[in-house]
């Protein structure tokens, strides 16, 4: 049998062993609240910080919904030229022509718009419980525009607590001839609110503009559509000079050859015409460039 | 409760002091393994398994079992000389004092011509209990005595983490047989407590131990009988004490873990 001394002892190793016991029981807790308060700190802000994200993901989206541009196409000035005559080109300007207004989404390099009209959508205090809206008119690209000012239209929109159609039509009157009407899609805005239209209208210089253009993107569309601006303006020498950088790009252009031949006869050298339609219908087929070749040849070019 | 009782009580785990050997499904299963081997026509057969397994208390079984039906032969105790295992198993063979012998070959001599006088055929098993003690010529000796098919004999050894006793020259290739018992699991060691109280008479103690108490003897003995037999003998001398000098401390329906880890710490199995 133990003696009491060993028993003393004993229980003085289990006081000890107990108390370790329950000093690890507490590390552990600790370190576990220590490891988890910054996990769980971290978790909350990061799914703060996601959630912010997500919101203004979902409010730039709306914004994007909102504020992505719409195209419409104001005919204001058709202009009808042998370029309208090219496939893609002439059904747009057919469309132009017959189309009271309406909307498309198109780039830049379709060339096909007359007048862009973006929508800007203008954040309102929300106290104000009103939003506006602004369309600006800005110069096409468009060949087939042939004014040497271009026009800037902006529509402002505000909007009251007004019941709303889907679509609301807005009557611009031009400056030189009719009224259109604009179908204006508002439905993503405020459905409650009735939009009221501000029309503000600016000149903008069409050859700064187009050499602004063309030295950003080197396009050939910007060369041809200087070559008829200058060509409008009877400025011949730039109309020759663009039409020589535009066959640069593309010597195939049927319409450098074009802008060139009836430049160098504007100058008063029909030869020089002559030589570049007929060296162009050596290895080109075009009824345009014979039609061309047999006016000035006949001398009978009008335009 | 009585000094008496709790006294009882460590007395059913004094280790190796009393043969209650107690069935459990692993040595059931090594028991039913030896008792194949034996009867087939090997030479060796090596029983292995860790310090404290059960190996001894399944070869005393297996002897007392057999030992009527069948020639065989348990040395419990190692030999360190040739002679003198020579001469013990002379006497155990014949059950009569061995001759002086000069050496191996005399003593395989007088043996084989006395078995053929008695006309014992069948090969006589010995059962060899802590063969790593032996030294390898004895162990030699007794390979060399298995080849004559006079003798088979079962090599009972102690497995160690640090070392593989198969690879071991004298084990490598002659054995033809090979037996292991491992570790109790956690439902044999709550069977074996059990059973060792049932099989002494201590039927009221069985309440004594609840789940925790097997969860933490598994816990500190990993299973293995010699050590829970020393853990619950120290056990039962701690409560002897209090119930000798505080027996306010202790409650005979109901065991307080407390005594359990004394127990543990005494044995060295909890490190304070």
């Amino acid at each position: 049998m133990f003696s009491p001394s060993e028993i003393a002892d004993l229980e003085k190793k289990y006081s000890k062993y107990y108390m370790k016991k329950v000093l690890k029981l507490f590390s552990i807790i600790f370190l576990s609240i220590l490891i988890a308060l910054p996990v769980g700190y971290y978790i909350l802000i990061y799914n703060n910080t996601t959630n912010k994200k997500q919101d203004k993901k979902i409010i730039n989206k709306n914004k994007n919904e909102i504020i992505k541009p719409k195209v419409l196409i104001l005919p204001k000035k058709l202009y009808n030229t042998v370029l309208t005559k090219e496939s893609n080109e002439t059904n747009t300007t057919k469309k132009i022509k017959t189309s009271t207004l309406h909307e498309i989404n198109k780039s830049d390099k379709n060339m096909s718009v007359n007048k862009i009209v973006q929508i800007e959508t203008i954040k309102k205090k929300k106290e104000e419980n009103t939003s506006n809206l602004s369309f600006h008119i800005e110069p096409s690209n468009d060949l087939s525009y042939k004014t040497s000012t271009r026009s800037l239209l902006k529509l402002n929109f505000s909007y009251s607590n007004e019941k709303n159609t889907p679509t609301k039509i807005a009557k611009v009157e031009e400056k030189n001839d009719t009224i259109k009407e604009v179908k204006l899609p508002i439905q993503k805005v405020s459905q409650k609110k009735k939009p009221r239209i501000k029309i503000e209208m600016q000149d903008i210089d069409s050859v700064r503009y187009l050499k602004d253009k063309f030295q950003n993107t080197h396009n050939i569309i910007f060369a041809l559509m200087l070559c008829e601006e200058y060509y409008s303006q009877k400025n011949y020498r730039e109309s020759l000079n663009w039409s020589m950088i535009a066959n640069d790009i593309d010597n195939q252009s049927e319409r450098s050859w074009i802008w060139f031949a009836k430049s160098k006869y504007r100058l008063g050298k029909p030869n020089d015409a002559k030589m570049a339609l007929k060296a162009y219908l050596k290895s080109n087929e075009s009824e345009t460039i014979k039609s061309l070749l047999k006016k000035i040849e006949n001398g009978s070019l009008d335009d | 409760m009585s000094k008496n009782e709790y006294i009882g009580l460590k007395n059913v785990f004094v280790d190796g002091g009393v043969f209650d050997y107690i069935n459990l499904d692993k040595s059931s299963a090594a028991y039913e393994k030896l008792t194949q081997a034996i009867d087939k026509p090997l030479k060796l057969i090596l029983f292995f398994g860790k310090p404290g397994t059960g190996k001894t208390f399944l070869l005393q079984k297996i002897y007392n079992d057999f030992k009527k039906k069948k020639n065989i032969i348990f040395f419990p105790r190692p030999f360190f000389n040739e002679i003198e295992f020579l001469k013990a198993l002379y006497f155990e063979t014949f059950k009569e004092i061995s001759p002086e012998f000069s050496g191996y070959d005399q003593f395989l001599s007088t043996v084989i011509e006395k078995l053929e006088l008695s006309k014992k055929h069948k090969a006589i098993t010995v059962l060899i209990d802590e063969s790593q003690l032996y030294p390898n010529e004895l162990i030699e000796k007794i390979r060399l005595l298995a080849d004559s098919r006079k003798f088979k004999f079962l090599f009972t050894v102690h497995k160690t983490d640090d070392e593989d006793i198969l690879a071991k020259d004298y084990f490598q290739t002659r054995i033809w047989e090979t037996i292991e018992l491992e570790n109790s699991s956690y439902n044999e060691v709550k069977t074996y407590i059990e059973k060792k109280l049932i099989f002494h008479n201590k039927f009221e103690y069985l309440s004594l131990f609840k789940e925790k108490h097997f969860k933490l003897v598994m816990k500190l003995t990993q299973g293995n009988l010699r050590t829970i037999n020393k853990l619950l003998f120290k056990l039962f001398e701690i409560l002897e004490y209090y119930d000798v000098s505080s027996p306010s401390k202790i409650n005979p329906r109901s065991l307080n873990t407390k005594f359990l880890i004394m127990a543990g710490i005494s044995q060295g199995m909890i490190n304070v």
